[in-house]
């Protein structure tokens, strides 16, 4: 008969008595369903906007015969629309199997996600710089059109082009800082589990 | 492992996902709470890392076939989700989390344990806090009274590897509490 583990029944005693806060379990569920309405709503607004630039795309294309200019932006849109899609579905796909498997399966699927994000942030990051290439000829060309109606209209044009520099300006800060963070997770969880005793 | 599966067996059959949900973190809330803590020295973060649990068990619920009890999926899932939460937390909070690790490595005692012991922590959670990631894991378990067969199927590792883990980690963990008990009386 194996002799009774005396020093680890004792920490045992010692541990099992932490904890027992009242009403945790009402709490977290309360805030489980809150977080899964939030969640679903945001799903939603995805899909919506994924439908919606689709569809404006089609009717754009529809509209204007197919305009060269009209369906190269098209198509830009179209293909951002596709793998952000496609990230989406990964993504969820990824994150719902992560957390019932094992300790190896879940570094890698972690791994696979932040892999996943960072190649997204990638992507966002070189279409950001091809529409800024874009963008910028063609606000030139356009502000040169209607130089008129900015002379008779001076707020109009700081308003439309204020309007571009803002979102190009937001857009060029937040996307390094968000994937230098990804990165910088990614090397944590690297740091983290490249430790042999864990597996 | 037996009276495990035997009280996954008792689980009701057709019970909704969100009273499932709920019957779970009433079950096991007291262990979630001892999970977080040994992951998170904040009360602002074990908050943070408890809704992780639960929102975590939420989603991986669907996905539960009964392959293990019900207690080691929900602890399976409350480490992988501790794992994410250390990748996530800042850079400063790593910081300390070093100093602690490395203090313990050079002199076997842990100023980090004297400190937290000294603004009213327990003690035994200290030192859990103070082990390398994989040997905290271990303890953790084992203080939850599993066994090394249903710590490997937490942490998806071997037997002899939970075997070696635990061993290591009962040592430093002994070493760390006589320690920190001989200073704390000097």
């Amino acid at each position: 008969m194996d002799q009774p583990d005396v020093e680890l029944e004792e920490w045992q005693r010692q541990w099992q008595e932490l904890g027992g806060r009242e009403d945790l379990s009402r709490s977290l569920a309360e805030r489980v369903a809150r977080d899964g309405r939030k969640a679903r709503r945001d799903l939603a607004l995805e899909i919506v906007a994924a439908a919606a630039s689709t569809a404006t795309c089609v009717w754009l294309l529809v509209d204007s015969r197919g305009k060269p200019v009209v369906a190269v932006a098209c198509a830009g849109v179209l293909v951002f629309t596709g793998v952000w899609v496609t990230k989406l579905l990964t993504l969820k796909h990824g994150s719902s199997h992560a957390d019932v498997s094992g300790l190896d399966a879940f570094i890698a699927l972690t791994r696979q996600r932040l892999a996943e994000e960072i190649k997204w942030q990638t992507f966002r990051r070189r279409g950001l710089n091809v529409m800024t290439l874009l963008i910028v000829p063609w606000t030139i060309w356009a502000v040169w059109q209607r130089y008129p109606l900015y002379q008779s209209n001076p707020w109009l044009g700081v308003a439309e082009v204020g309007l571009l520099l803002g979102v190009l300006i937001v857009a060029f800060t937040h996307l390094p800082r968000k994937l230098r963070g990804l990165q910088a997770s990614l090397r944590r969880f690297d740091a983290l589990v490249d430790d042999r005793t864990l597996r | 492992m037996t009276a495990d599966l035997a009280e996954q067996d008792a689980a009701p059959a057709q019970e909704r996902p969100a009273e499932r949900l709920e019957r779970l973190l009433a079950e096991h809330a007291r262990p979630l709470e001892r999970v977080a803590a040994s992951y998170c020295r904040t009360a602002a973060e074990r908050e943070d890392l408890l809704q992780e649990f639960a929102v975590a068990l939420w989603t991986a619920l669907p996905g539960f076939r009964g392959d293990c009890s019900e207690r080691t999926f929900v602890l399976r899932i409350a480490h992988n989700r501790g794992v994410t939460f250390l990748t996530k937390r800042s850079p400063k909070s790593e910081a300390v989390e070093d100093y602690a690790e490395s203090a313990e490595a050079s002199s076997g005692a842990n100023p980090a344990i004297v400190y937290e012991r000294k603004e009213h922590g327990n003690l035994l959670l200290a030192a859990t806090r103070a082990l390398p990631l994989p040997h905290r894991q271990v303890v953790t378990l084992l203080l939850e009274g599993l066994s090394h067969h249903e710590i490997a199927d937490v942490l998806g590792v071997t037997v002899n590897n939970v075997a070696v883990r635990a061993t290591r980690a009962r040592a430093a963990l002994r070493v760390l509490l006589g320690d920190t008990e001989q200073k704390e009386h000097r």
